[in-house]
């Protein structure tokens, strides 16, 4: 067992138990936070190594990286390997993870692997010890990120104590040795990342990561496509000509997945020909396909014979014995452990077994170990996840660490990347419309709610009208049926039980709630996209719906405020953090569609019959407050709120931001900004239809009541249909944006297989 | 050999026994044999698809080259694809077969692909003594230092041919203990050939080695998959071999479609397998017609089943719901061996280069 140096013993004894315990909390609720992954249990206690002892290790994992690649570029190369008995021939030759289609692609540059995650232990003895090798899909750079950067929030003191090695800098030099291999012709090449599609919502957010720190964006399968040029991304709506070349392809995903016409079918739906596009050499597949071979387990045990083989070079990193347990307390394992919290409670530090996730990637000079990574603690207890410090040697001169590369020319860095491709427009797009619909729906629940807190005492006729007239509302504006239909508008308790059900069940379609979920799910892959701080808004607004979804929550009003806060925040951090490009465009787009959607929808169910003078005071202001056009309405007229004046303001002011015309001025602009190689008619029609209809509308006439005998439920005015047909429109324009900018309007089918 | 020395049939009684079998004579190399004189093909294989809607992009993966072999020469051999491919490509896959990569990148309702070769192909004969040998001295053990190790790619089960308790019977039934090599592969052939019954409908490629065993049914595909299977189970090196039979009525006699003719498999792509024999090297034999593989047989690709070497296979981008229709013709036909050249019915200026319909010479058209 290694005791902590000097310094961090100090802090950590300043810290007490008690400091640990409270960083470990606020650590595990930071990590990931807007992830919908259960929090992890995180020890702030670091795995700490000395520069001494890391040189030793690095130098045995940049070995296994020059191994591993030597036998992939042999395993899918010359494959003499194959004719010696060092190797496992048979253990080889059946395992599916050899992937012959992939025999014989060429190599780009010096190394064929780009990266790969080894897991290591350290004996009693004080050896290290490679568990296992990730090489297929490497995975934990992100994460390794994530841990440091909430530890060094959540425990300072001890970050300040001890001098380590940064993380950065290892990534911006693999970002730059990425481009680097990438270019091509005196032009900066271009690298995509190949999203995994990974259910896991941690997995995902790891690749994520590592795909933002090597500045290479994350694009699905069907972003890609392979022609008669080279490897292009489909950008929104620009689908006949080829979209922007990719170099690189930084794979994720399974390597078997990626094409169903050499490797089979797959349920990532794969980039047809993309193998031969690596034969081709038209672009660089990393880590190369059917690297997952290497994590064979006979060609992993016969690796020592292999390195003397292939390196002739001894191996320095023994593979960990498999009969051996992780050295779970007893029979003095615990020497390869280090203190860190006790899992049973106690307040003394206890040293804890732990296996090291490591990160090695390709450099310009060869390969490079990241200084630093997860560790994750093996014993009988629930696994707790550390930070690793690889203390900076105290003789160093750090500039040489950490130091500026040297400077190159801007042409060759400059990337050009394309702002996106047809699934992140499409995430951005319904981005946009989730975060007005979850703003729209708040600010709806909340004047609601006030109006039913305030109407509920008084028993006149138009306060019960008012008050069912708007609660009826909620549920045609949420398509939440039955909902208020079945409920007794006196009934008070019965009203706040439906409002808490649309506030909080995410199971319920239409709900707030389900809004929320479906929010943060297109945000998922636009982590490179959108400012980095929404994601704290985002967490801080799960964790909200998470307590309002628990029983016996009374807080319902503070909880729609504090979710329109967070929708709030959230327009703030597009508004001033976004590049306003073709994605701050298909954002607009949504949002200004939903509002505009949501905004006809509440028109039209609070306003579309006739009601009493007084009653329709009520339901309109209520519309004013939740459209915050009241301030407005106050400052133009000098009377209380009817609905012709607030339907006229709402109709023809464009100067306010929740207004009709505010809507369709922005919709149309945004629209207009939208690229198209061709224009399309059919998407153009809908708006045209739209911008006629509205154009043509003028609140006396809308609200004026339809001949014939008023009913119980007030009297018809043409409202009604003209508010139902411009939604009609709305939708249609929606779909067409849709199809025509982020849905592959083609299907593909395999053929010969069964034909003979 | 009787029919009692077969455990893989007594144990079906229910099944009627086959009608007693005749072995397919072992082509062995005799010391007063006079080498039959090679045979020149002209081959033509043509797959088409039409389209019901026109599609937009149509990727292929072929295997419809002829390879080099100790018995077979490749003179010329061109693939042609209609309408003309924005990439046509080829490269040499992992077991040494011709792969071929085609885009055709154009809005188009019909896909013709059609490989032209002209080979040569001699006489297969093998030598007596180890034929001779038992075929448990068969197995990697004994393959010495002369074979490559990689051919153990062959003894394994692979992703069509699992390991399979159905294969097992069959192995027993053959490869009784001692028996010569030689006479396993004719009996393991004649059994395929007579117990299982030659029916195109009855599977589809993608039937399982499973369903084709315990039904008894299928296409030549299905039989070499039946009979690896039964030669990986005994522990040997037994490889997929696919390619064509000649087709065309020739100076020696008709060898045309089923059911007239009497090879079945011809005019379309056949498949039959190759067994490892240490010392004399690998053995082709066709169970589809009972016979050891010899110059009728023309070869393009082998791998461990058939997932490796599809003769051709694709992905058609295009709108949904489009439907098509497929016609596969194959003509092998025999040609003298002098003026190749000027006789050669496949030169790209020739009639059959372009969008025309090829030249009916020889070709007999299945499916």
């Amino acid at each position: 067992m290694t005791s902590p140096p000097l310094p961090l013993s100090e802090e950590l004894t300043a810290l007490g138990a008690a400091g640990w315990r409270r960083a470990a909390t606020a650590a595990a609720a930071m990590f990931a936070a807007d992830v919908s992954a259960s929090p992890p249990i995180v020890d702030p206690v670091p795995v700490v190594l000395d520069a001494e002892e890391w040189d030793q290790l690095a130098a045995g994992l940049t070995q296994r990286a020059r191994l591993l690649d030597a036998l992939y570029a042999d395993l899918y190369g010359p494959r003499t390997v194959l004719s010696t008995d060092v190797a496992p021939v048979a253990e080889i030759l059946s395992d599916p993870a050899y992937l012959r289609a992939a025999v014989g692609i060429p190599p780009r540059g010096p190394h064929r692997l780009f990266s790969l995650t080894c897991t290591v232990r350290r004996t009693a003895e004080g050896a290290w010890e490679v568990v296992s090798d990730q090489v297929d899909v490497p995975a934990g750079a992100g994460l390794a990120m994530e841990l440091r950067r909430v530890l060094s929030r959540c425990a300072p003191t001890l970050y300040r104590s001890t001098p380590l090695r940064r993380l950065t800098p290892f990534f911006d030099a693999a970002r730059s040795a990425l481009h680097h291999r990438t270019r091509s012709d005196g032009r900066a090449g271009r690298s995509v990342t190949l999203s995994s599609g990974a259910q896991d919502p941690l997995v995902s957010f790891d690749q994520q990561w590592l795909a933002n720190l090597l500045g290479a964006p994350l694009v699905s399968a069907t972003d890609l496509r392979t022609g008669a040029g080279p490897l292009s991304l489909r950008m929104p709506g620009l689908d006949v000509e080829g979209g922007e070349t990719v170099d690189a392809l930084l794979r994720m995903a399974p390597s078997a997945l990626v094409d169903p016409l050499d490797l089979g079918p797959t349920p990532l739906g794969g980039v047809t020909g993309l193998v031969e596009a690596a034969r081709s050499g038209d672009v660089e597949i990393l880590n190369p396909l059917g690297a997952g071979l290497l994590e064979n387990p006979a060609l992993r045990a016969a690796l020592p014979d292999l390195c003397r083989q292939i390196l002739h070079e001894d191996l320095q990193l023994r593979p960990a014995d498999p009969e051996r347990s992780e050295g779970a307390g007893g029979s003095g394992g615990t020497g390869g452990g280090w203190v860190g919290i006790d899992p049973t409670g106690g307040d003394e530090l206890v040293p804890r077994p732990a296996l090291l996730q490591l990160v090695i990637i390709a450099g310009q000079d060869g390969f490079e170990v990241l200084p630093g990574g997860v560790a994750r603690t093996a014993d009988s207890h629930p696994e707790a996840l550390k930070d690793i410090w690889v203390q900076v040697p105290e003789t160093s001169a750090p500039a040489t660490v950490d130091g500026s590369e040297d400077t190159v020319d801007p042409r060759e860095v400059i990337a050009a990347y394309p702002a996106m491709t047809r699934s992140i427009g499409s995430d951005l797009f319904w981005f946009g419309r989730y975060l007005e619909r979850v703003d729209f729906t708040a600010r709806l629940l909340r004047t609601v709610l006030d109006t039913a807190n305030d109407l509920g005492s008084e028993r006149s006729r138009s306060a019960g009208t008012a008050l069912s007239v708007l609660l009826r509302s909620v549920t045609d504006v949420t398509t939440t049926y039955p909902g208020f239909e079945q409920v007794d508008h006196r009934d008070r308790e019965a009203v706040r039980r439906e409002i808490a059900s649309l506030l909080s069940d995410t199971a319920r379609p239409g709900s707030l709630a389900q809004s929320f979920v479906a929010l943060a799910h297109t945000t998922r892959t636009l982590r490179d996209l959108i400012s980095e701080d929404i994601w704290p808004v985002i967490a801080r607004m799960r964790g909200r719906f998470r307590s309002l979804g628990a029983p016996g929550n009374e807080l319902l009003e503070q909880g729609l405020t504090d979710v329109v806060d967070g929708c709030l925040t959230l327009s703030g951090a597009i508004a001033d953090s976004m590049p306003r490009n073709l994605g701050w465009d298909l954002t607009e787009v949504g949002r200004r569609l939903e509002r505009l959607l949501t905004l006809l929808a509440l028109l039209r169910a609070a306003l579309g019959l006739r009601r009493s003078r007084i009653a329709e005071s009520r339901i309109a202001t209520a519309v004013a407050a939740i459209t915050e056009s009241d301030t407005s309405y106050r400052r133009r007229y000098h009377a209380a709120v009817q609905p012709e004046l607030l339907v006229e303001l709402l109709l023809s002011d464009p100067t306010i931001p929740r207004s009709i015309a505010f809507q369709l001025d922005r919709l149309t602009a945004a629209l207009d900004r939208l690229p198209e190689l061709t224009p399309s008619p059919q998407m153009r029609a809908p708006l045209t239809a739209l911008r006629a209809r509205i154009g043509g509308w003028s609140a006396g006439e809308l609200l004026h009541p339809r001949e014939g005998t008023p009913g119980p439920q007030g009297a018809p005015s043409a409202l009604l249909d003209e508010t139902e047909a411009a939604i009609d429109s709305l939708r249609e324009l929606a779909t067409e944006i849709e199809s025509h900018y982020f849905q592959p309007s083609e299907s593909t089918s395999l053929w010969g297989v069964d034909d003979v | 050999m009787s029919e009692s020395e077969h455990p893989a049939q007594s144990m079906r009684p229910a099944r009627p026994l086959p009608p007693a079998r005749s072995l397919p004579p072992i082509p062995l190399l005799g010391e007063d044999h006079e080498p039959a004189e090679p045979m020149d093909y002209q081959v033509h294989h043509l797959t088409s698809y039409r389209y019901a809607k026109p599609v937009s992009r149509n990727y292929g993966r072929a295997h419809v080259e002829p390879r080099a072999t100790p018995t077979q020469r490749i003179i010329t051999h061109e693939v042609i694809v209609d309408p003309a491919p924005a990439r046509l490509t080829a490269h040499t896959d992992f077991y040494g077969n011709s792969s071929t990569y085609l885009l055709v990148d154009e809005v188009h309702e019909q896909l013709d692909v059609h490989s032209h070769a002209r080979v040569t192909v001699s006489e297969r004969r093998y030598a007596e003594e180890p034929m001779s040998r038992p075929w448990e001295q068969c197995t990697p053990t004994h393959w010495g230092p002369l074979l490559p190790t990689s051919s153990i790619d062959f003894v394994h089960p692979s992703p069509r041919i699992p390991a399979s308790a159905a294969a097992r019977e069959i192995t027993a039934a053959v490869f009784t203990p001692g028996r010569p090599i030689g006479e396993c592969l004719a009996a393991l052939t004649s059994l395929i050939h007579t117990d299982f019954t030659y029916d195109s409908g009855a599977t589809t490629v993608t039937s399982t080695l499973e369903e084709v065993l315990a039904a008894r049914h299928g296409v030549c595909q299905d039989f070499s998959h039946a009979a690896v299977a039964a030669v990986r189970e005994a522990g040997l090196a037994a490889r997929y071999v696919s390619g064509y039979l000649r087709t065309a009525p020739s100076a020696e006699g008709a060898l045309v479609t089923r059911p007239a003719g009497e090879m079945i498999g011809s005019a379309a792509s056949h498949a039959w397998l190759s067994v490892l024999v240490p010392g004399t090297g690998w053995v082709d034999i066709d169970p589809t017609n009972n016979t050891f593989v010899d110059r009728r047989f023309v070869t393009t690709a082998w791998g461990r089943d058939y997932a490796d070497v599809p003769p051709l296979k694709g992905i058609v981008v295009g709108p949904p719901g489009a439907t098509s229709t497929l016609e596969v013709a194959v003509g092998v036909v025999p040609v003298t061996p002098t003026a190749p050249e000027d006789s050669a019915p496949d030169s790209p200026s020739g009639p059959t280069a372009g969008p025309s319909p090829p030249s009916a010479d020889g070709l007999e058209t299945t499916l």
